[in-house]
């Protein structure tokens, strides 16, 4: 095989990968804003905290799809407990608020994080036929990494089924384009919210168990996502499902390729990018509100 | 939104109050008798006049940023610069105008770019300017150290017209230095805040729609917000260089602007002098609590989730900000 | 206003409270000594590591000058003006008459530059910057080789081994000080040496950089076989399980100036086999000395003793041993028994060399392999392929 063609197709499933992985994490981010208007600056640590979970769950014995299955659930359990005792209260405030509340959920996460797990980092052990080295027509490549943009089609196939054909998913979108039209239509807005910031969770848990085995399972790993999960909503629009979808895949492809090309300077070229689409197109690509 | 001028007796107090607080700041020195603590308090002062900044910006005008560190960087590393290659000797004043201005020229066209938005995406136009600012620093190794830092900047005397008051490496010159020039540019902001200026920002903060249809040119007046507190954040810059002696990357990160956000939201937005509060809570509290556990994360977290549910107004309690919705 | 009088009240007791805390800490008896570490952050593995091994150093050492050591360990974060800080305060607060450790170059080198304001010692246990050579006559450097010392261990390594001689490197480097300073020592040293180099330019990764398949599929591409790594320990085990999921660790073999800490490697397991990395101590060393320390290290920590926690120990026990032969603890005395000193340890005799204030030492060049049976309970074992002497490795005196 031409050393060439190795390259690109390799490249081009890194940066699908990428940008399946960032898609996951970013579509929690961006129902719970669209719905609850929350921003949520702890989503990255509740990613980290899936990881932490499936590394333990793992450790002891549980088999890796059974952990996949697991700790989205317990990463959700946590969650819920944080929006109801401290998120939930202050709804009626100002967003600003909730950011800094968020803030310190953040570093109080990332606190307990350390505490318990240590600061080392930790590998989830993945069953023998995932990690093994598969070949396209003689290029090599990760089955793993094949493995997880299966995965993010199967989340993206499921949630469009949820949004479009159940009534939770009706009901979502609803509420993220009129909220008060919602209430009134005798829907409860605050079971809606709880229901809402657990999908969210376990967005973050499925996006922190699929990266562990990949990236290593380290106290710092929620916090570099997270940036990358911001930059990848604000492209795409706020609030706008379809509009993540693309810029999930551009960031992807940006800042992959962008390491390849430019090395040190791929991040401020996605931080360029953002900046020319936010000035020129304020509400992102496909605008916000959306969600679809 | 009640704006009474204060009554006479009100302005009494208000004088008296503040003259307190000036002797207890300038006595400071002679209680404390610890090196080490007045230093911090020097610190906390300069924090705390960027978190005052922070406030001309959200508070005031409106506007959210999450790095607003950046700015105080840019102005720390230009004087570095300026002492250590160009002129070890410079006198203080001149390194004060130096770095406000660049500090300003910089953010002038971004600040520009910035003001066409407005909320949310305002902010993360900040994120992503401030970015790529931290990353110009960072990877301009030969220039500024990159993460190693600036190290090696000369310690000017500060001197008034001939008189030489003082070494800059001297703890309690460099302090009433810092005070004076602190004390300066709060006053020099309150008397901008409090008038007519002061009250078109703030009606743009209320609503930008409403303020546009009497005939406010809403993007002038926020870059002018824009411009007032980033050059306030380049003044504290400098006075960050003439105390510390050396500059690197890390007061400007993603860290560093979440840490002068939640200073000035701790000490109360719209008050001007709450942020100095918060800056010295925030410093206090970080440092105090590191010393004691190598966890002190898990309660500085605790710390603001408890602040925000039960004292949200932060310390220093605000007028009426955000009474409209704010959704971006 | 009311509130503004309560307030200053509030903060004139609070000033004044701060102060009776500093009069009662003047009185102690122990002697204290200063560590600021990076404890969170990207680096907290390397800190405990260190701060681990200075521990154990006072644990054993128990007293200098029949007073006990009294260790104030505090968390700089790895940023430098928090550095100071801490520095400061435990220069004019809790009265420390050394300081010692820190992990970071940046942070190192700031609070060196405070040090010599203050005109008190310090030692560092893992800066590597060849900035610190001489900068202050109250700044010293043991444990951890310098970037000049790493990049000539290795260099002596793939000479006097074949199967590394001939290969060609591709060097990648973390884009800050650290992974610009090894580079371009190896680089260096590689062009006189000659030692192929791909690209003598070197890559640069972002720290933020999880994902490594761009730099695999790149490398792949290049059609090397060897790859000198100047990654950070914690990413280094993540890069080569990454690399060898690509099939790409059965082509290249790593070269890491950024030795991998043991801690890491068990994290990666067996896809850690084949680094090849230089550093002063290994687990593998099999003197009495070497085997002593790592058993109390395992005792104490129930963790695999890791070449930071030897590097470290050494660095804390020559710190000891000079205030004890100071025979008293003012900074002039102390920083002149440092200016010459050995101590004798895990790895052999290290001394101090007054010429830059920088350590002397062995070292040892390792290869990572599945471990036999231990007592630590490792998969992985730094194996030593050749022992390096201190006038090898260097710099010249």
């Amino acid at each position: 095989m031409p050393s060439e063609v190795t390259f690109w197709v390799q490249t081009v499933l890194n940066c699908l990968g990428l940008g399946g992985l960032l898609l996951i994490i970013a579509i929690g981010l961006n129902i719970i804003y669209g719905i609850n208007r929350v921003i949520n600056l702890a989503h990255g640590s509740l990613y980290a905290l899936g990881a932490y979970f499936g590394f333990s769950l793992v450790a002891s014995g549980l088999n890796f799809f059974l952990a996949l299955l697991i700790s989205p659930l317990l990463v959700a359990g946590v969650g819920l407990l944080i929006e109801r005792s401290v998120i939930n209260p202050i709804r009626k405030r100002p967003m600003l608020y909730s950011l800094i509340l968020t803030y310190g959920v953040m570093v109080f996460l990332d606190g307990m994080t350390k505490y318990i797990w240590g600061v080392q980092p930790r590998f989830i052990a993945t069953p023998a036929f995932l990690s093994q080295t598969i070949y396209l027509g003689g290029i090599p490549y990760p089955f793993y990494r094949l493995f997880l943009l299966m995965v993010t089609a199967l989340v993206m196939i499921g949630l469009t089924y949820l949004l479009g054909k159940t009534k939770l998913g009706i009901s979502m979108r609803a509420a993220s384009n009129i909220p008060e039209m919602v209430s009134v239509l005798g829907i409860n807005m605050n079971l809606l919210h709880v229901i809402v910031f657990a999908l969210g969770c376990i967005f973050a848990g499925i996006g922190g168990v699929l990266a562990g085995p990949l990236l290593t399972v380290y106290p710092m790993m929620g916090h570099e996502m997270l940036i990358s999960c911001f930059v990848v909503l604000v492209i795409g629009g706020l609030g706008s499902l379809r509009g993540a979808v693309i810029s999930a895949l551009l960031v992807g492809f940006v800042q992959t390729l962008g390491y390849i090309f430019i090395t040190d300077y791929a991040m401020v070229v996605v931080y360029v990018m953002m900046a020319v689409i936010l000035s020129l197109m304020p509400r992102g690509i496909l605008g916000e509100g959306k969600f679809e | 939104m009640n704006k009474q001028g204060p009554n006479p007796k009100n302005r009494f107090l208000m004088l008296l109050g503040g003259l307190f607080l000036l002797a207890f700041l300038v006595s400071l020195p002679f209680i404390l008798d610890n090196r080490f603590y007045l230093r911090l308090a020097t610190e906390i002062l300069i924090y705390g006049l960027l978190a005052m900044s922070l406030d001309v910006l959200l508070g005031y005008t409106g506007l959210l940023s999450f790095m607003h560190a950046v700015y105080m960087g840019i102005g720390a590393y230009t004087v570095g610069l300026f002492l250590k290659y160009l002129d070890p000797t410079s006198s203080v004043w001149v390194l004060l105008l130096f770095g406000m201005v660049i500090t300003a020229a910089i953010a002038l066209p971004i600040g520009w770019v910035q003001v066409r938005t407005g909320g949310f995406s305002f902010a993360l136009l900040t994120i992503a300017f401030g970015m790529m600012l931290y990353t110009v620093v960072w990877k301009a190794r030969d220039i500024t150290g990159g993460d190693d830092g600036l190290i090696g900047i000369p310690t000017p005397n500060i001197s008034l017209g001939g008189w030489v008051i003082g070494k800059t490496s001297d703890p309690i010159t460099v302090y009433f230095f810092t005070l004076a020039i602190v004390l300066l540019c709060f006053l020099i902001t309150w008397r901008i805040i409090r008038s007519p200026l002061g009250a078109v920002l703030e009606s743009i903060r209320e609503n930008e729609e409403r303020a546009s249809f009497i005939g406010i040119h809403v993007h002038r007046y926020k870059l002018f917000g824009w411009m007032l507190a980033c050059s306030l954040a380049g003044v504290c810059g400098v006075l960050f260089t003439l105390l510390k002696g050396s500059v690197s990357p890390t007061m400007m990160d993603a860290n560093a602007g979440g840490a002068v956000l939640m200073m000035t939201l701790l000490g109360g937005l719209g008050t001007l002098w709450g942020p100095f509060l918060g800056a010295g809570v925030f410093i206090f509290a970080q440092d105090y609590i590191s010393t004691m556990t190598e966890h002190w994360m898990i309660f500085l977290g605790l710390i603001l989730i408890l602040l925000v549910l039960f004292i949200p107004k932060g310390i220093a309690g605000f007028r009426n900000y955000f009474t409209t919705n704010q959704h971006p | 206003m009311k509130k503004i009088i309560l307030i200053t009240v509030a903060l004139f007791i609070c000033s004044l409270t701060l102060n009776f805390g500093s009069a009662i800490a003047q009185e102690k008896k122990p002697i204290k000594i200063g560590v600021p570490m990076t404890l969170s952050g990207m680096a907290a593995q390397v800190g405990v590591d260190n701060r681990n091994g200075i521990v154990l150093a006072a644990k054993h050492k128990k007293t200098i000058l029949g007073r006990p050591i009294e260790l104030l360990i505090e968390d700089e974060e790895g940023k430098p003006e928090v550095g100071v800080r801490k520095a400061e305060k435990m220069v004019y607060k809790d009265g420390v008459v050394a300081l010692l450790g820190v992990a970071f170059s940046g942070v190192g080198l700031a609070i060196a530059e405070a040090a010599d304001k203050m005109k008190i010692p310090f030692l560092t246990t893992n800066v590597m910057t060849p900035k610190l050579y001489g900068i202050s006559k109250y700044v010293f450097r043991c444990g951890q080789l310098a970037d000049d010392q790493t990049a000539m261990a290795h260099m002596l390594g793939i000479k006097a081994d074949p199967g590394l001689k001939n290969r060609t490197y591709y060097v990648l480097a973390d884009d800050y000080a650290w992974g610009h300073s090894c580079s371009e020592a190896f680089i260096d040293l590689a062009q006189k040496n000659g030692i192929k180099i791909h690209n003598p330019k070197y890559d640069n990764a972002a720290l933020t950089v999880a994902d490594w398949s761009p730099f695999i599929s790149k490398i792949s591409a290049a059609g090397v076989d060897g790859m000198y790594s100047c990654l950070r320990s914690p990413v280094v085990p993540r890069f080569t399980k990454q690399a060898s999921e690509f099939g790409l660790m059965k082509k290249i073999i790593v070269v890491a100036g950024g030795s991998p800490s043991e801690a890491d490697l068990e994290a990666g397991g067996e896809a850690e086999v084949g680094i090849v990395t230089a550093c002063a101590w290994s687990w593998d060393i099999n003197t009495p000395a070497s085997q002593k320390f790592a058993k109390a290290y395992w005792e104490e920590f129930k963790a695999v003793p890791p070449s930071q926690g030897a590097q470290a120990y050494v660095g804390a026990m020559m710190l000891f041993h000079a205030i004890e032969k100071a025979g008293n603890t003012t900074p002039e005395k102390i920083i002149q028994a440092l200016r010459g000193a050995t101590f004798d340890g895990p790895y052999g005799k290290v001394r101090i060399s007054p010429k830059d204030n920088s350590m002397r030492t062995p070292a040892v060049l390792t290869e990572t392999k599945l471990a036999p049976k231990n007592p630590y309970g490792a998969k992985i074992i730094k194996k030593v392929l050749v022992h390096l002497k201190p006038e090898e490795i260097g710099p010249p005196e």
